[in-house]
């Protein structure tokens, strides 16, 4: 009787086990919940009013726990802007950079 | 885009400010800063400082001409930071953040793309936006979770841009599926191949959000990241995420070095692109390539075209830009913005005829183009303050139209002006549905790819586009195509057909006729038809030309699996044969020069010829002949032709990557129709020097005869060696005489 209970506990620690593990790892690596920021960082909190009528700032609400200027150094946010210059071409004087960002 | 100085208000075009939100909100086309996601120019000016707090500090500068801050309500409309969730989260709503955008409320655009709240009022009637956001999305604290949002952007959210941009350049659309890709077929996504690259020259790791990139045949975009994406042979030759290995069992192996993967295995696509981007009426029209507007459903075959920089033959499309500029007096011939093409089409308007139907109106023959760059020149004088000289210019079908000093038309050529062109790479088909998989006629024929025709021009002077076709456009003439196609869906496939009926023919030969006479070895060989050397000759030319024939063969029938089995790899298979095939040239070479006597026609040869030697007649039937019997020079002179030939294209062969395309299309074939008949050829010389005549081999070990066997097959050469013989016993006699007569 005490082995067949040993048992069915076992199994019903094997059964929870095997529902929360996913659920655990699912949950690895996540950041916690944060709150949107306006571009001067003051919190924005929708349920207590406050700042509630200010458009949230990506660089403040993400870049408070991602590097935003390291990420933006990449070509799909430059498209040429680092590189722009008047004379950046003498043979077509209008192209700018070579990105979508000065070029024709 | 404005430059940043500017001499004039007239030199100024598109700035940020407009780059960012040009355009009427009720419209839902996008802005160019729809397909920008911020950050970068729209965040930040060219001296390093954010627009709206810079305008704020210098209200003066949106007067000013500086190309920033001309005409802008930064201080305003705030800044587009970089929206992360534009590509982080799935449920982005683009068309949202567009309409913010031309509401010229930038700062407000990514609260409305994320679906966080809505917003009321619009920078650009003056109002200050209001923000109501949605309690549904946060928690019960005023927190958000991160549960929504995803680390490796789904393929819907890369569509946002590059799938309207890329159906124009190339008919692409990701996920269409009546314009299937095998890889999206079986769940890869964007960011499997475009990952992100990790940049040791910067000293950053992969949080600088550098997307690895494609190729692109011109100038394009970010050159520093071309080719950083993975490569079709990167995975398919490593087997990256298990990508199956490719047999290209029916495909010449020469071909997987001329042709890049793209071009069998994206055979056709489904969604029309453009075929010109034409601004003459100051604005971009696009006209399709296919069907009645850019993006039909409707299927076409991208165009190849040699890769300037790989070498490869690559699918492309060519979209014609068809534009007005002006020839400055530095020479250049500077691009018109649109707001200077305007006010030119509208004096043109009634004046240009709509010739193919489109329903827009088309600067195509001669009288419209002068009449165009006569109006172009009144409303640059009248307006435009940016040229120091007015002399209008029209491009089209990669010419520069312009005006001379009669105001009489001419055309040339600028190189500098090139026609954009975008590489295809999207919407790969399995090998069973690439080009080649039926055959070589999927391209080497009328019917096939080569023969398609490709547009030069979108408006020839009907109005309809003018054409040339594909094979023209790699370096082949019609003559050299069908000198191409005769080899490879004609000659080539009966070659087996040709090899079975000598055979056959042979077969019944002896089988009907039989072996002519007594077999050589039964009778002792005192006479020496052919010298050592020449046996050497013989043995080299033979066992090269064994070697060459396998090998060619194996080549010329894409046995693939043969060569890397024999060889090791078709680039050491390559060597061999090129290689043997000096050792046949120069032994062939001496043995034309050692026989080239022996194998001038005789008058006797006709006889010999008329009874065809014999060979067709079961009685005994000799002909005369000398050395050589009338086949045997026929034999001769044709090998001789077709060693030349086979030699001279196999030595251009060698330097294939280098020899221009004309040259190689007229030597492939050449060199397998030469080979083709030499095998044939020397399968009959081989039966008749064997089988057809018993005991002839020994001729190759010992080169001597039997005089009976010479009198009744050689006559003639008999004859004069006979009496060779007897010249020279009777000098040697006479000379044993004098000795005798002197002792």
């Amino acid at each position: 009787m005490r082995q067949q209970k040993g048992v069915s506990l076992l199994v019903a620690l094997l059964f929870l086990g095997l529902v929360a593990f996913p659920a655990a790892v699912r949950g690895a690596g996540k950041a916690p919940p944060f709150y949107l920021r306006t571009e001067t960082g003051a919190i924005i909190n929708p349920v207590t009013g406050e700042n509630a009528d200010q458009p949230y700032s990506p660089r403040q609400t993400c870049g408070a726990c991602h590097d935003y200027e390291a990420i933006t150094k990449g070509y799909h946010f430059q498209q040429g802007w680092d590189v722009i210059k008047d004379g950046y071409s003498k043979e077509k004087p209008w192209v700018l950079s070579n990105g979508m960002m000065g070029k024709w | 885009m404005a430059a940043k100085q500017n001499s004039c208000a007239a030199a100024i075009d598109l700035t940020p400010y407009d780059f960012v939100g040009f355009g009427n909100p009720a419209d839902p086309k996008p802005t160019c800063g729809s397909c920008h996601p911020g950050g970068g120019g729209m965040e930040y000016d060219r001296e390093g400082h954010r627009y709206d707090q810079r305008l704020k500090a210098q209200p003066e500068l949106h007067t000013t001409l500086d190309g920033d801050y001309f005409q802008s309500a930064w201080d305003k409309s705030g800044v587009v930071e970089a929206d992360c969730l534009l590509c982080h989260y799935p449920g982005y709503d683009w068309q949202a953040r567009t309409k913010q955008l031309k509401l010229r409320n930038y700062k407000w655009a990514a609260t409305v793309g994320a679906g966080l709240g809505q917003v009321t009022g619009a920078v650009a009637q003056g109002e200050i936006p209001k923000v109501k956001y949605d309690l549904r999305k946060f928690n019960p604290d005023g927190t958000i979770d991160h549960a929504a949002f995803i680390t490796s952007p789904e393929p819907r959210n890369c569509l946002f841009c590059h799938g309207i941009s890329d159906q124009k350049k190339r008919g692409f659309s990701w996920g269409d599926k009546l314009n299937p890709d095998t890889h999206q077929q079986r769940g890869l996504k964007c960011t499997t191949c475009h990952f992100l690259v990790n940049d040791p020259t910067k000293g950053v790791a992969t949080i600088n959000h550098q997307i690895a990139m494609g190729d692109d045949l011109g100038e394009g975009v970010a050159p520093e990241l071309r080719n950083t994406v993975y490569s079709c042979r990167e995975c398919h030759e490593k087997g990256i995420m298990g990508a199956p290995r490719p047999k290209h069992e029916k495909i010449p192996p020469s071909h997987l070095k001329r042709l890049a993967c793209e071009a069998c295995h994206i055979p056709q696509i489904g969604r029309a692109p453009d075929l010109a981007a034409d601004v003459i009426t100051g604005a971009m029209v696009d006209v399709p390539l296919v069907g009645k507007k850019v993006g039909d459903a409707a299927v076409w075959q991208p165009q190849w075209l040699r890769h300037p920089r790989k070498g490869l033959i690559q699918p492309v499309n060519v979209i014609h830009a068809v534009w007005v500029g002006n020839r400055d007096a530095d020479g250049i011939i500077y691009p018109l913005f649109f707001k200077e093409i305007k006010p030119v089409w509208e004096r043109l308007k009634g004046k240009i005829r709509d010739d193919n139907g489109d329903g827009v109106p088309e600067v195509n023959t001669p009288e419209e183009i002068k009449l165009l760059l006569t109006t172009c020149r009144q409303v640059l004088a009248e307006h435009s303050g940016r040229f120091k000289q007015i002399s209008p210019v029209y491009y089209k079908g990669g010419k520069v139209w312009e005006l001379d000093q009669n105001g009489e038309l001419k055309t040339s050529e600028d190189p500098s002006l090139e026609e954009p062109t975008f590489c295809i790479n999207h919407n790969v088909s399995p090998a069973g549905m690439a080009l080649g998989a039926k055959g070589c006629s999927d391209c080497h024929s009328k019917q096939g790819k080569l023969y398609q025709d490709i547009a030069v021009d979108p408006y020839g002077p009907e109005g309809k586009p003018v054409t040339v076709k594909q094979a023209w456009l790699l370096g082949w003439t019609p003559l050299s195509f069908s000198f191409t196609n005769l080899y490879l869906t004609l000659l080539s496939p009966l070659f087996a057909l040709l090899l079975l009926g000598l055979l056959l023919a042979l077969s019944l030969h002896y089988v009907v006729i039989g072996p002519r006479g007594v077999c050589l070895t039964q009778c002792p060989g005192e006479l020496e038809l052919f010298s050592l050397d020449e046996r050497v000759i013989h043995l080299v030319r033979m066992l090269s030309f064994v070697f060459l024939a396998v090998t060619g063969l194996l080549f010329a029938f894409h046995r693939v699996g043969a060569i890397e089995f024999l060889f090791g790899s078709y680039e050491t298979a390559r060597v061999w044969h090129w290689s043997m095939g000096l050792v046949f040239g120069l032994s062939s070479l001496w043995a034309i020069v050692r026989w080239w006597k022996d194998a001038r026609f005789a008058p006797y040869d006709r006889e010999w010829l008329r009874v065809m030697g014999g060979y067709l007649s079961r009685r005994e039937v000799h002909a005369p002949a000398g050395k050589f019997n009338a086949g045997q020079k026929l034999f001769y002179w044709l090998t001789t032709i077709f060693t030349l030939t086979i030699g001279v294209s196999g030595v251009v062969m060698i330097f294939g990557q280098k020899v221009t395309p004309a040259l190689w299309h007229w030597m492939v074939p050449l060199h397998g129709i030469s080979a083709l008949i030499l095998i044939l050829a020397v399968i009959g010389h081989a039966y008749l020097g064997t089988l057809a005549n018993p005991g002839t081999w020994r001729l190759l070990v010992t080169g001597r005869v039997s005089p009976e066997w010479a009198r009744a097959h050689h006559p003639v050469w008999y004859e004069e060696k006979v009496k060779a013989l007897e010249e020279q016993e009777a000098a040697e006699e006479e000379k044993g005489g004098e000795d005798v007569a002197q002792s």
